[in-house]
């Protein structure tokens, strides 16, 4: 394979400060190349270097043996040069299919072709998305197809994924996959930054990791594992603490007291007369394909969203029926939910973390005081911050600084500061770097070990296999089935919720 | 008048009795298929209830009463008594004798110091239905009667009609004397004296278990059951176990709320397929429940929603559910209408699977709390 583009000890400084320094980086004709590393260890803003979006303090990029220097985006388009950010860049106001042809528009515009060409182009890549429908209406997963439809659409020689599985479905992800495959055989280089390992793996020809701004190493896929790249990426090994399945049983806990009942409750047609038990001192994972009902259901029994008034069914918390009209009734009686959203419903990120810390606690004020004191707000968030190692400079440091794990942690610690009973993690390490991901879990365990009863929804099956104690799957707004941990293969479980 | 107005305000809202709500399967009620595989079996056809008389264990079947020998593993059965029609229901005393009640109505003693004795009748009439019996000391038995409509063949109808005129009764062997304990319950389908004077009743179509004081109070000791609870026997050490003959199926649930949909099924459509709780898995096509959900990819679902289901519940001593066997709906051991615990065994007969099914319970612990 020839060399497509080339990058020369690449520095970028932000500040002084450099976030990436002489990294050495080349992207073959038609491979899919994956870039992993922890949040803060430069994937992003190597690529962003690359795509135009921002530039190299120092170093040199070639394309096709031609040195480019790209200003913006568009400059890094037309030289076929596209990214898919994590963050969509759409806009919510206009139609997928405005989306799609968004900046080759003609003077006069047919709409009628525009959605028909649309549709053609969005079945041709087996996304199921209405090119009629608002962006602002769609979920996460569906804003992220579109995304990746229109970088396809754009006919790029290089296109950077930067985490574009992180809100698809196991159906979505493996039709996604498809689709680098096709673009592979089509010469289209891939750059595909991801914290899922097993997928950089799968996927990927060769994978290049980095650490602290640094380059780590780069090899052919078919001599690297995942405990090979985990080390590489935190400096240990991980592969204990996240991948040891429980094979004999010894491991999961017993069943506490019964905390919470769910009885044949529905909302609309997502959540349709789901019933189960959550015990106390037992993490109880959630699985199931987005759509399901996992998230709606838990916002409904932390007083989020609202059942259906008739036929709406019943919640048990402690054998007594409960209905809550808003969370803060619901966090009164010791239920949380960290939400799946941080960004929009976990924090408020130009807001300090003890501020955001402080938040939470407010929720359980029964005083409702008016005056809080500095130096308090102060040692609260320094407890937590060493509770739950939120790395920061201090407690004054604003979220929107920190990386995603301790941006996870700050909504964590949001919510156990309500010394809550019952607990809800919805999609806890999602976006969250692989070093954090096992604090979280740790943090997860520690609190079914102290008794809590813990719910964990989660679309990532090797986290739901090891950290939870019994596994529910949800399919069609439903529990459809229960499985131990102990002798419950991927395949069943896959086979329950989509079936 | 409070009552009155929570059940129209239920009737609106779909809550409390108005509620097509079924309770999930899990904590000590979690699924296994210990009594699917469960290697000890023997095949027969319909075997009904199981007891233990002086060591050894007995079931119905049809018109005979059996003994199961090679308990150790080469099972096998020897008939020990034949009536001209089914028997319905057994109970023994420790001494030795046995009690047989007949589908026509009438309860056989044979053994112990009533041999001989025959009744035919309870002090309120004849009997029409005898579900379950069980011994309370040596001169006295109860004795349930799941309908004083329908016969036993007819209990999906009794259902159907929301029956609820089955009787408990005391009968005194000596005298010869019955006496209701208990009327007005919801097919009676499992009596068990307890330690206190006190007796527990399953009432299947409430989907509950009751204690009748011996002054005939009435308390729910366990409720919301997710199936239809049959007989109840002891367990070594303390305890019970509960036979559930069928599961309970959303679907059912939504038709027994549908009065005229359930007049004109069973004018119109033949028995065998009405939307109903049956003992055995469904095989025909014309299953009134949408193949897909049943079976997807040429594989039958285990937590498909399906008719019937095979159950075994052990409870502790006050009645609360400890672990469970279970034959899920792609097995083919349903219909439990009776277990017993003896040694580290559990027997269990599968009426639906036409199977009397061994569960070596010391080796299988999973459920247990």
């Amino acid at each position: 394979m020839t060399t497509l583009l080339e990058m020369r000890k690449i520095t970028k400084e932000y500040r002084g400060v450099p976030a990436v320094k002489d990294i050495d980086f080349i992207l073959r004709e038609g491979e899919v190349h994956a870039l992993v590393g922890e949040n803060g260890a430069g994937k992003s803003t190597l690529t962003k270097v690359l795509a135009g979006v921002t530039q190299a303090t120092t170093g040199t990029v070639f394309l096709q043996g031609e040195e480019v220097s790209f200003a913006t985006p568009a400059e890094a388009i037309a030289r076929g040069v596209t990214m898919v950010f994590q963050e969509t860049s759409l806009v919510p106001s206009m139609t997928v299919a405005q989306n799609l042809y968004l900046g080759d528009e003609r003077f006069f515009n047919r709409l009628r072709g525009l959605y028909n060409s649309a549709q053609q182009f969005l079945q041709t890549l087996n996304f199921e998305v209405d090119p009629w429908a608002l962006v602002s209406t769609l979920g996460a997963a569906k804003k992220q197809m579109v995304e990746i439809a229109r970088a396809v659409r754009h006919n790029a020689k290089v296109i950077i994924f930067d985490e574009p599985t992180a809100t698809l479905t196991p159906e979505e992800k493996r039709h996604f996959f498809a689709l680098v495959e096709r673009l592979k055989t089509r010469g289209v280089s891939v750059i595909f930054i991801s914290h899922a390992l097993e997928e950089a793996l799968a996927i990927a020809d060769r994978i290049t990791v980095l650490r602290d701004g640094q380059h780590i190493l780069t090899d052919d896929t078919k001599n690297l594992d995942r405990d090979k790249i985990i080390r590489a990426m935190v400096g240990r090994s991980l592969s204990d603490e996240l991948y040891s399945r429980k094979e004999s049983g010894a491991g999961i806990r017993p069943r506490g007291r019964k905390v919470l009942s769910v009885q044949n409750l529905s909302m609309g047609k997502v959540v349709r007369n789901n019933s189960f038990t959550i015990y106390a001192g037992q993490i109880t994972g959630m699985f199931g394909l987005i759509g399901s009902g996992r998230t709606e259901t838990a916002k409904i029994i932390s007083g989020v969203l609202k059942r259906n008034f008739f036929h709406g069914g019943e919640i048990l918390l402690n054998e007594k029926p409960v209905r809550y009209r808003v969370p803060r009734q619901a966090v009164l009686d010791g239920i949380v939910y960290v939400t799946e959203d941080r960004k929009l419903e976990g924090y408020f990120e130009t807001m300090s973390i003890a501020e955001n810390i402080q938040i939470g606690k407010l929720a359980v004020d029964r005083t409702r005081s008016v005056v809080v004191r500095m130096s308090e707000m102060q040692d609260l968030a320094s407890h937590w911050q060493k509770a739950l190692s939120i790395r920061a400079i201090n407690g004054n440091a604003r979220v929107i600084e920190l990386s995603g794990g301790n941006q996870q942690k700050v909504v964590i610690a949001k919510s156990l500061v309500q010394l809550p009973k019952l607990v809800i993690f919805d999609e806890p390490t999602r976006g969250v770097d692989v070093g954090a991901i096992a604090e979280i879990h740790q943090l997860i365990r520690e609190l079914a070990n102290q008794g809590l009863a813990v719910i964990m929804i989660s679309s990532y099956l090797p986290e739901v296999m090891n950290v939870s104690d019994r596994i529910l799957i949800c399919r069609q707004g439903r529990i459809v089935e229960e499985f131990s941990p102990v002798g419950a293969t991927e395949e069943d479980i896959m086979y329950a919720a989509v079936h | 008048m409070i009552k009155t107005l929570r059940r129209i305000v239920d009737t609106f809202r779909g809550g409390g009795s108005a509620s097509v709500s079924i309770p999930p399967l899990d904590g000590a009620l979690e699924p296994n298929t210990l009594l699917e595989d469960a290697p000890l079996a023997l095949t027969r056809v319909a075997p009904d209830n199981l007891i233990e008389v002086q060591g050894k264990i007995l079931f119905s079947e049809n018109l005979t009463v059996c003994t199961l020998d090679g308990l150790d593993g080469s099972l096998h059965s020897r008939v020990a008594h034949q009536f001209s029609t089914n028997v319905v229901a057994l109970a023994g005393w420790p001494s030795g004798g046995l009690a047989v009640a007949l589908a026509d109505g009438t309860v056989h003693i044979k053994g112990g110091q009533f041999d001989g004795v025959h009744l035919d009748k309870l002090d309120g009439g004849p009997f029409k239905n005898i579900t379950a019996m069980a011994y309370e000391n040596e001169e006295s038995l109860l004795l349930c009667q799941g309908s004083a409509i329908y016969g036993a063949d007819s209990w999906q109808r009794d259902l159907l009609q929301w029956g609820a005129t089955g009787t408990v009764w005391r009968v005194d062997l000596a005298k010869q004397k019955s006496h209701c304990v208990a009327k007005g319950l919801a097919y009676p389908y499992g009596v068990t004296p307890t330690a206190d004077g006190s007796m527990v009743v399953s009432e299947a179509w409430r989907h509950r278990l009751l204690r009748i004081s011996d002054g005939g109070t009435q308390a729910v000791v366990l409720d919301h059951l997710p199936g239809y609870p049959a007989r109840l026997s002891g367990a070594p050490g303390g305890g019970w176990w509960l036979s559930v003959f069928a599961p309970r199926n959303q679907l059912v649930e939504f038709v027994l709320r549908e009065k005229e949909f359930r007049e004109k099924m069973m004018v119109e459509v033949k028995p065998e397929h009405w939307i109903v709780p049956t003992l055995a898995p469904a095989s025909s096509f014309m299953e009134p429940l949408q193949g897909g959900e049943l079976k997807q990819l040429g594989k039958l679902k285990p937590w498909a929603p399906t008719r019937s289901y095979g159950l075994a519940v052990q409870l502790d001593k006050d009645f609360q559910p400890v672990r469970s066997i279970h034959s899920r709906a792609n097995g083919r051991r349903h219909g439990v209408t009776s277990c017993i615990a003896s040694g580290s065994m559990l027997w269990v007969t599968s009426r639906g699977g036409d199977v009397v099914v061994g569960v070596d319970l010391s080796s299988s612990r999973e459920n247990q709390l």
